[in-house]
């Protein structure tokens, strides 16, 4: 007896394919589908925040404003303080220097210590003295 | 400037103009920054001062004033300290903020 697989032709066999997108369960990645969804756009994050400032961002330091100058100075050594405790970038913390170095020769400011009037300034500087 | 009296330092500042204008220089503008005590005693002419009053000239010339010039001043005798500076040229408008390094690539070295 012939089984009834024998009997056909091999073509009927081949698997039909059916067309994607007529098929209602199958998700399309082309463009905007029935649902109205788009894909996303690439672009830069918006809720981004502004770079932060220093503390002299946008203020013009001058060898003769001895007491904004005095506020970068330790006032028992008067020593100049570091980018680490000051907290400024790159720019201002060297013009802070060379207006310090220059007030010092030029006889503006003191060099050994900070002047006595200006040590109840607010401080600026994250230092923490040894009690 | 260790003198009190205002005539005198009138004379030194008329002595100091004098000088720049004969060696071709425009002042623009003369400021006084007040009559102070000095931030440290300075020794200078056989004398120690504590009090100065201090001056500044705008000037615009040639760059050759300059080292005639501090010699003319080292030698007069009421002026403590003299100094030239560049008129300073504030950028502080181009100032965005500190914009944080990625050290991790500075660290790894670009292969050329």
């Amino acid at each position: 007896s012939a089984l009834p697989w024998s009997l056909c032709s091999s073509a009927s066999y081949k698997k039909t394919t059916h067309n994607l997108n007529s098929l209602p369960w199958c998700v399309t990645e082309q463009g905007p589908s029935a649902r109205g969804g788009h894909r996303p756009i690439q672009m830069e994050n918006p809720y981004k925040d502004p770079p932060k400032k220093c503390v002299l961002c946008g203020i013009n330091v001058d060898y003769k404003n001895v007491q904004l100058l005095s506020q970068f100075v330790s006032p028992h050594t008067g020593c100049i303080y570091g980018r680490h405790i000051t907290g400024l970038c790159n720019k201002k913390q060297k013009e802070v220097t060379k207006a310090i170095k220059r007030a010092h020769v030029l006889g503006f400011m003191p060099v050994m210590f900070k002047n006595p009037s200006f040590l109840t300034d607010p401080k600026i500087c994250n230092i923490k003295y040894p009690e | 400037l260790p003198l009190y009296p205002l005539r005198l330092q009138n004379a030194v500042l008329k002595r100091t103009v004098e000088a720049l204008m004969e060696r071709g220089a425009v002042v623009r503008n003369l400021e006084n920054l007040g009559e102070r005590s000095l931030p440290y005693k300075i020794s200078k002419h056989n004398e120690r001062h504590r009090r100065g009053g201090y001056f500044l000239i705008d000037l615009e010339g040639p760059p050759s004033i300059v080292s005639t010039m501090m010699d003319h001043l080292g030698r007069d005798i009421d002026v403590i300290r003299r100094g030239f500076i560049k008129h300073p040229v504030s950028k502080t408008e181009e100032c965005s903020g500190i914009i944080p390094v990625n050290y991790q690539d500075k660290l790894i070295v670009k292969k050329k």
